[in-house]
């Protein structure tokens, strides 16, 4: 189908496939990028696997349900579905959002002026089905058509057929925007069609039991059952602490010891687990700053709370309240003065902001960013630095829930405009930021051809952001750092990297904060970061 | 008569309606946090980029300093100027500027062809006012028109609307419309620069005080059906999204920019243990829901107790 005819109403209509995403739409990346044929074919679905599972939305899928087997089993889904949208708007089911969902429903005024925010639209080329609007739209016709029933919905909202193919597609479509709010940021009304995607993935989450697997299944299920969606329990995670410690001494020059479970300290810090197995000089880096500075500071090894991924975040907000309470609890327990969240930014929101109204009583311990605390590290006088080993041009990546969603701003910029001499900024930057692409669970959803569309269409705007950040030194013979302080979006940036190959082309490597503050300390061997090592 | 019956319940009708609205939201359970930075009575250095509090070591333990006059300066533009569409929604501005400002100065006649009958037309004060009414309502108009005939022609052709154009949505701009269309009407047949009653703001002020004072008052028929439209308008209005004009304030104050934090023993804390008590009934297997038990217990149970 040409997806420029597209309308509305084709939603609802049985089709092998309702879009396509052509790579000569995509908005150009600067050289050497710049090459549609250079860009890495896109896997297929298996066609195996497109007979069985519902895959009819574009050219990639996300969960990929399985296809109902008869006309009544598809009834009892699309009911369910309903049902679910019917407790969206009731107080005992979604008091947590129900008063930011009914104005969002009732006050659109249908004028676009969100559209342009949208990085996954801007950069497909403006495919409609990726318009912030046009899941909205379809999402607020059903509500107001078969949950509402309102007299005159189809002359006063637009029409829209409820069925199957309309509630399958919607399932696919709810993870094609990364909730970056981005769109609710411009909305003149305030409006927020990206709690829209929000809720949506709750209905089929908490009413169907539907969720890309990668978040629910190997997700937020696993960390509540193991401790760790990396499936660590926490003998393991102390095992790779000690690995972590040790390496970090022999490259450090400086003795390292994490800690474990101190009564009473001042800081339980909270990493996302999965920086200790993918990127383990951030955890290393961290322990090396706060025994620096003399930081009374512990981890915990209790179940859940050595993890500070909270994925119901995305998609669920009763996975959401469990995780947080066992953060809380693990804190309490350990009796420390506060929880400081790790280079994670979905962990900072989580627990920092939502869950500020979930946790009450003594379990509203004290919760902060690492950012302010490191700031006020590096600016205490503890630590001598050299700034002069940072010296090559670094940027930085503003993680969407730490900085639009929590105002987070300042610190990480103070940080690096004293420690990197080359530091520039993106354009743009702060809260107007673009979403790393990564965002609500994509950096982790790597299914089917998914790595494809979330690289080179919802990472596509991010790259060129970083590429433009380096203009004036695009080449591979200039060192280049990308500060990325955020798991899931250094995630989703050492995938933009590897598919575009960009070490290679440009001599771009990523990683945290800490690890510039770290290469910087006069008292750390140098070479701390390394572009040798960095894949 | 008729008219001033048809006003009295217009107006209740439109009253009742935006206060449910209204209350309707003010009364829902307190919610979880979701807001979007800037913020703007984080003050206007933070403001300015975008900060809040979070970016202070210890937060909790520091003073909040909320400021309104930085919240103004947002409100201001945005209400004057839609900056908000000037910057992301250029091409659409001037009509929706027109449009809006077009409505702005209705209503501000409005107002002062009130305020001039509480003081009486005919002593200074009330001159001006109503001077000044007939020059809001002219500008106003011509304005208000313009917008509405933009946005209907964007609405139908621009192929960034069309998709999203329903039948509702051209509905109320002619309508909205028909308010201008007739009181630019009305204006061509009465003398709108005098202060006497022959005036439109004069057949204005008649109107209303036959409205204060329960009495029938011989109106112009252009007049006549120019309130019976804003009438219909207000009665209509209410109903639709156009109800944003009120409830904008829940989406900036009451959502976007509501950064409080939840502190032991405050009242947010005991409205949000209610909350936490609803007993939900979400069906999915891994939520355990049963419509008996709390949120409470729904977030501490565990989750693979039976394999235990």
């Amino acid at each position: 189908m040409k997806n420029k005819k597209l309308k509305i109403s084709d939603f609802s209509k049985k089709s092998e496939q309702l879009a396509h995403v052509d790579l000569q739409d995509l908005t150009p990346l600067p050289p050497p990028y710049d090459k549609i044929e250079d860009e890495p074919v896109w896997g297929k679905i298996k066609p195996e696997f497109r007979e069985t599972h519902e895959c009819t939305l574009d050219d990639t899928v996300a969960v990929g349900i399985p296809k109902p087997k008869t006309p009544e089993e598809e009834k009892e889904l699309v009911d369910k579905f309903v049902s679910g949208l019917q407790k969206l708007f009731e107080k005992e089911n979604n008091w947590p959002f129900l008063q930011q969902l009914m104005l969002t429903l009732e006050h659109c005024a249908k004028c676009q002026t969100c559209v342009d925010a949208c990085p996954i639209y801007e950069a497909s080329g403006k495919n409609e089905i990726y318009r912030p609007t046009y899941r909205s739209e379809i999402w607020r016709r059903i509500v107001k058509k078969y949950v509402q029933k309102k007299p005159f919905a189809s002359f006063t909202d637009g029409d829209i057929d409820l069925n199957w193919t309309t509630v399958s597609r919607l399932l696919e479509l709810s993870y094609r925007c990364t909730i970056c709010r981005r769109c609710a940021q411009t909305c003149p009304v305030g409006v927020d069609n990206a709690l829209i995607t929000h809720e949506l993935r709750k209905v089929f989450s908490q009413e169907m039991g539907i969720a890309a697997k990668e978040i629910h299944e190997k997700g937020s299920m696993l960390q509540l059952k193991v401790g760790s969606s990396t499936g660590m329990n926490s003998e393991v995670v102390k095992d790779n602490i000690d690995f972590i410690d040790e390496d970090m001494t022999d490259l450090t020059g400086i003795e390292v010891k994490s800690r474990w479970d101190v009564q009473g300290a001042d800081v339980m810090l909270l990493h996302n687990a999965g920086e200790i197995i993918a990127w383990p000089e951030n955890p290393g880096a961290f322990a090396i700053i706060l025994e620096a500075a003399g930081i009374n500071w512990t981890l915990s090894s209790e179940t859940v709370a050595y993890d500070g991924i909270n994925y119901g975040l995305w998609y669920d907000d009763t996975q959401l309240a469990k995780v947080a309470i066992k953060h809380a609890q693990a804190a309490q327990k350990l009796g420390v003065k506060k929880i400081v969240v790790g280079e994670c930014g979905h962990a900072h929101k989580a627990l920092t902001v939502i869950a500020d109204r979930v946790l009450t009583g003594d379990l509203n311990i004290p919760r902060e960013s690492a950012m302010t605390l490191l700031e006020d590290i590096v600016f205490s006088g503890k630590i001598k630095f050299d700034p002069s080993r940072n010296d090559f041009p670094v940027t930085l990546h503003d993680p969407c829930n730490m900085v639009r969603l929590m105002g987070i701003v300042e610190p990480q910029r103070r940080i690096l405009r004293y420690l990197c001499p080359q530091f520039r900024e993106m354009t743009p930057h702060g809260v107007h930021n673009y979403c790393c692409g990564g965002g609500s669970g994509f950096a982790i959803m790597s299914a089917h051809n998914f790595t494809n569309w979330r690289v080179s269409v919802s990472g596509r705007k991010k790259f060129k952001q970083i590429l433009d950040a380096y203009s004036d030194c695009p080449g591979p013979e200039t060192k280049k750092y990308l500060c990325a302080p955020c798991s899931n979006c250094k995630g989703q940036i050492r995938d933009i990297f590897q598919y575009y190959n960009a070490k290679e082309k440009s001599n771009l490597i990523y990683g945290g904060l800490v690890e510039l503050i770290v290469n910087a300390m006069v008292d750390v061997k140098p070479g701390f970061i390394s572009w040798e090592d960095a894949f | 008569m008729i008219l001033n019956i048809v006003s009295y319940l217009s107006i209740l009708i439109f009253l009742i309606t935006v206060l449910y609205r209204f209350i309707r939201i003010a009364n829902t359970p307190a919610h979880l946090r979701w807001d979007l930075y800037p913020v703007p009575h984080e003050g206007f250095k933070k403001a300015k980029y975008g900060g809040s509090y979070y970016e202070e070591l210890d937060w909790w333990t520091k003073p909040r300093h909320v400021s309104k006059a930085s919240e103004l300066a947002v409100m201001l533009p945005e209400i004057i100027f839609l900056k908000g569409v000037w910057e992301a929604n250029r091409g659409l501005w001037f009509w929706s500027w027109a449009f809006h400002f077009g409505l702005y100065l209705a209503v501000f006649m409005a107002a002062l062809v009130v305020a001039s009958v509480i003081i009486g037309p005919a002593i200074t004060i009330g001159v001006i006012l109503t001077k000044i009414a007939g020059i809001s309502t002219i500008l106003g108009y011509i304005l208000g028109g313009i917008g509405c005939f933009g946005m209907i022609f964007k609405r139908l052709f621009d192929k960034k609307l069309t998709m999203f154009t329903t039948a509702g949505s051209i509905f109320n701009l002619v309508f909205i419309l028909a308010i201008f269309v007739t009181g630019l009407k009305a204006i061509s047949e009465v003398n709108l620069f005098t202060t006497d009653q022959s005036s439109l703001i004069g057949q204005m002020q008649m109107f209303v005080s036959g409205l204060v004072g329960f009495e029938s008052v011989p109106l112009n028929s252009s007049v006549v059906w120019h309130i019976g439209v804003t009438l219909a308008f207000l009665v209509y209005m209410p109903f639709t999204h156009m109800a944003h004009f009120v409830l904008k304030w829940f989406t900036y104050h009451g959502i976007r920019w509501n950064d409080e934090p939840n502190t032991a023993g405050s009242a947010l804390e005991k409205d949000l243990i209610k909350s936490l008590h609803f007993k939900p009934t979400w069906a999915a297997k891994h939520v355990m829901a049963n419509g008996k038990k709390t949120w409470v217990d729904i977030a501490t149970d565990e989750v693979y107790k039976d394999e235990k």
